[in-house]
């Protein structure tokens, strides 16, 4: 079943409980919520469509008084102590909103002060732009000139990672494990200073190779990985310009929205057929990646937060989006942002399932295209089976390929396939394959192995 | 030893102490022989390694597994699954038994997105009604359960015959469960036949509403609201409004423990009432009551 932005409850608009529960920072926050909203601990609950409002009476007789406001990104407010964004009786209150249990009203005095301290905020003039074009430069000389400054500050710390990687492989991996992260965060550090911070991840994640085995074959391949980004860095102004862009976006140089947004777009529309959460040091990221209808072009929808901050939902599974994509500069890159956006009209379009074979072919591909590479989206047809240890996807010719990256065991995917071959979307990788969603005849679902598993 | 764990062992070594693999193969770079710095050349080796087994490899198999029996009765709407999920989180052994039991009713199961929470709570505790769940999951969602070995217990208690419900069942008649015999002992009324008579229902309300069985009250009424028929769901509002009106009647220190076994039994009730709903399509006829602060 497609999971809507938005259900109708009593003529009012709210968000499908599903929506709700991915705004939860955690699952503590989830059962807490969930018990929370349906005591009738809950004072002047109302809602004016653009916010919710309602105070909780506490255990101590304490009475916290929360706001949320609807507006996208949603923003929380609540007098509780709580240091979790949004806390539980935001979260609360936002489930019992979804089940149609807010009935409409007036703002209460806390909440209008605090909606309309927003609202002013948000109308507050931007920066003066002078009547600049969108990617248009303020100053080009000035620009150029950091540009170079940059540049070379970044080759400088290239260099300096590149006498570190050889100092390794000189006095050998062997002790590596033993000195763990300290040893690559150090690096990592510097890589940061040099403002290369696509290579200071890199380096972050090699320590996690040591808890597995086999690790000197996968840490030396990391190392050559990086190396390699190294190398053709320092030939920048010789690759094809595509390619060229892609070690700049791996070495991390950043690029602008407005530059992105200033390129061709693809008007297409877009489904999104799955999306991930992940904690990556220091940064929660979420990836939600969409499938275009009449293009056949696979796209990413990227955004970050700090560890329990709000990430962006503006586009969640499940969503169908008529929209023009940019895609940020490079070769074999999926990375892309929303442009202007209509009203979707069409069903979406499901993607193709893809054999084995083909998948790997695929993924060759775009390992000759960015050979750094480390995951792209994948539908295929298989049967989940459980092996000693691991699990496998089993597609009908007897092909299969490791089933990775899940916290729990896939039990729920066996569940919906019955030992029968479903279509399956998720991330692809050289380990194997990560599954998202399932893909029926005409919808999809976000899959999960958590113990709540959304409706059928 | 294999050309890749050669370069391996050269690295994890270290190349001040052991050479770079020589004599490599065209497809490998036989130009790197010619590269001055060995740990260079072992990391270009590590880099092409890397894209060519990203590129390439063996495509490997694996014997099917065993397909699980069609599915018989239809599956449950996506309102009565949205129930199903909020009893889950967090788990409510009582209410979820519930779900079961209308499920199986109203000849309908649980989607299979659901077999495995259903299955871990059945894993855990025994007071989840197995022979309810066996028939919600039906055939196919018993053979789900027999893959996981960690369920093997369950899968077993699943497959067991249905026994008929003789001990549920009630072992006193209507008549023979008076009004006295209910206010001398609240517990007659799990024994009586239902539905019961509107002097039963409006005895039991008042028991509840009286606040004497303080905190055994919420246990309780929620047991009496899995039994409560429907159509006495207005005799709960008038019970509600009588306690309003006769609030010193409520025994001392009774209308917290009162009100809150009330709010056990309209809660339970009140789900009964969605999930009729939910499983046959039905219009919600009745305005919610709502407890009042007293």
């Amino acid at each position: 079943m497609l999971s809507a932005t938005a259900t109708t409850v009593f003529a009012m608009e709210v968000w499908p409980r599903e929506r709700v529960l991915t705004l939860a920072p955690d699952r503590a926050s989830v059962v807490a919520a969930s018990a929370l909203a349906r005591t009738r601990t809950w004072l002047a609950v109302g809602t004016d469509s653009k916010a919710l409002w309602g105070s909780c009476l506490g255990g101590r007789g304490q009475q916290y008084r929360t706001v949320v406001d609807l507006t996208s990104p949603p923003a929380y407010a609540c007098s509780c102590p709580s240091r979790k964004v949004p806390c539980k009786h935001a979260l609360a209150l936002l489930l019992q909103w979804s089940d149609g249990s807010v009935p409409i009203g007036e703002p209460p005095p806390f909440a209008t002060s605090w909606l309309d301290a927003r609202a002013s905020r948000k109308s507050q003039p931007e920066q003066p732009t002078t009547g600049r074009q969108l990617g248009e430069l303020v100053d080009p000389a000035a620009a150029e000139k950091r540009a170079a400054a940059r540049a070379e500050r970044v080759a400088r710390g290239l260099d300096e990672l590149d006498q570190w990687l050889c100092d390794q492989i000189r006095g050998g991996i062997a002790g590596l494990n033993r000195a763990g992260y300290a040893h690559f965060d150090t690096i990592a550090a510097r890589m940061v200073d040099a403002q290369a911070p696509g290579v200071a991840g890199m380096l972050r994640s090699i320590p996690a190779e040591f808890a597995t085995v086999g690790w000197p074959s996968r840490v030396l391949e990391q190392l050559g990985s990086v190396h390699l980004l190294v190398q053709a860095h320092r030939q920048l102004d010789e690759l094809p310009s595509a390619l060229a862009a892609t070690v700049r976006a791996r070495v991390g140089y950043p690029v602008s929205k407005s530059d992105v947004l200033a390129l061709p777009g693809v008007a297409d529309h877009w489904f999104a057929v799955g999306m991930v959460d992940t904690a990556e040091y220091r940064l929660d990221t979420r990836r939600v990646w969409l499938y275009g209808a009449a293009s056949g072009r696979w796209a990413l929808l990227m955004s970050f937060a700090p560890p329990g901050g709000p990430l962006d939902d503006t586009v969640m599974a499940g969503h169908l989006l008529h929209a023009r994509l940019h895609f940020y500069p490079g070769s074999g890159q999926f990375r892309a942002l929303v442009g202007d956006q209509s009203t979707a009209t069409a069903a979406p379009t499901m993607p193709p399932a893809e054999s084995i074979a083909e998948l790997r072919a695929r993924f060759a591909q775009l390992v000759g295209l960015d050979p750094w590479a480390t995951r792209m989206p994948a539908v295929i047809k298989a049967v989940p089976v459980r092996g000693t240890g691991t699990w496998r996807m089993r597609a009908a010719g007897g092909e299969c390929c490791e089933v990775i990256d899940l916290a729990e065991e896939p039990w729920p995917l066996l569940a919906r396939s019955g030992g029968e071959p479903i279509e399956v979307f998720g991330e692809w990788s050289h380990r194997g394959f990560r599954p998202l969603s399932l893909i029926g005849a005409d919808a999809t679902e976000p899959f999960t192995t958590a113990v709540v598993v959304q409706a059928a | 030893m294999s050309m890749w764990e050669d370069v391996v062992t050269t690295g994890l070594i270290g190349t001040d102490r052991r050479p770079t693999p020589s004599g490599l193969p065209a497809s490998w770079g036989a130009e790197l022989d010619q590269v001055v710095d060995p740990a260079h050349a072992v990391l270009t080796l590590a880099a092409r390694h890397r894209a060519a087994t990203r590129a390439g490899g063996f495509l490997a198999s694996c014997p099917p597994c065993v397909v699980a029996p069609p599915e018989q009765a239809p599956v449950a709407s996506r309102a009565a699954h949205e129930i199903l999920a909020r009893l889950l989180t967090p788990v409510e052994v009582d209410l979820l038994n519930l779900w079961l039991i209308a499920a199986v009713r109203y000849g309908q199961r649980a989607s299979a997105g659901y077999w495995t929470p259903l299955a871990i709570v059945a894993a855990r505790t025994t007071e989840l009604d197995r022979r309810a769940l066996a028939q919600a999951i039906g055939e196919r969602g018993i053979w789900f359960v027999e893959q996981n070995p960690q369920w093997a217990r369950l899968a077993s208690a699943l497959r067991l015959p249905a026994q008929p419900r003789d001990s549920a069942e009630p072992a006193v008649s209507d008549a023979e469960v008076t009004e006295e015999a209910l206010r001398a002992d609240p517990e007659l009324i799990m024994q009586a036949a239902t539905p019961w008579s509107d002097q039963l229902t409006w005895t039991v309300l008042e028991i509840i509403g009286s606040g004497r069985l303080q905190q055994h009250g919420i246990r309780y009424a929620a047991r009496v609201g899995a039994r409560l028929p429907l159509q006495h769901y207005e005799l709960l509002r008038s019970a509600v409004q009588r306690i309003t009106a006769q609030l010193d009647s409520v025994m001392p220190g009774g209308l917290r423990s009162a009100r809150e076994a009330l709010l056990a039994l309209e809660r339970t009730v009140w789900l009964h009432v969605e999930m009729r709903t939910a499983f046959t399509g039905e219009p919600i006829m009745v305005e919610r009551l709502e407890i009042p602060q007293w």
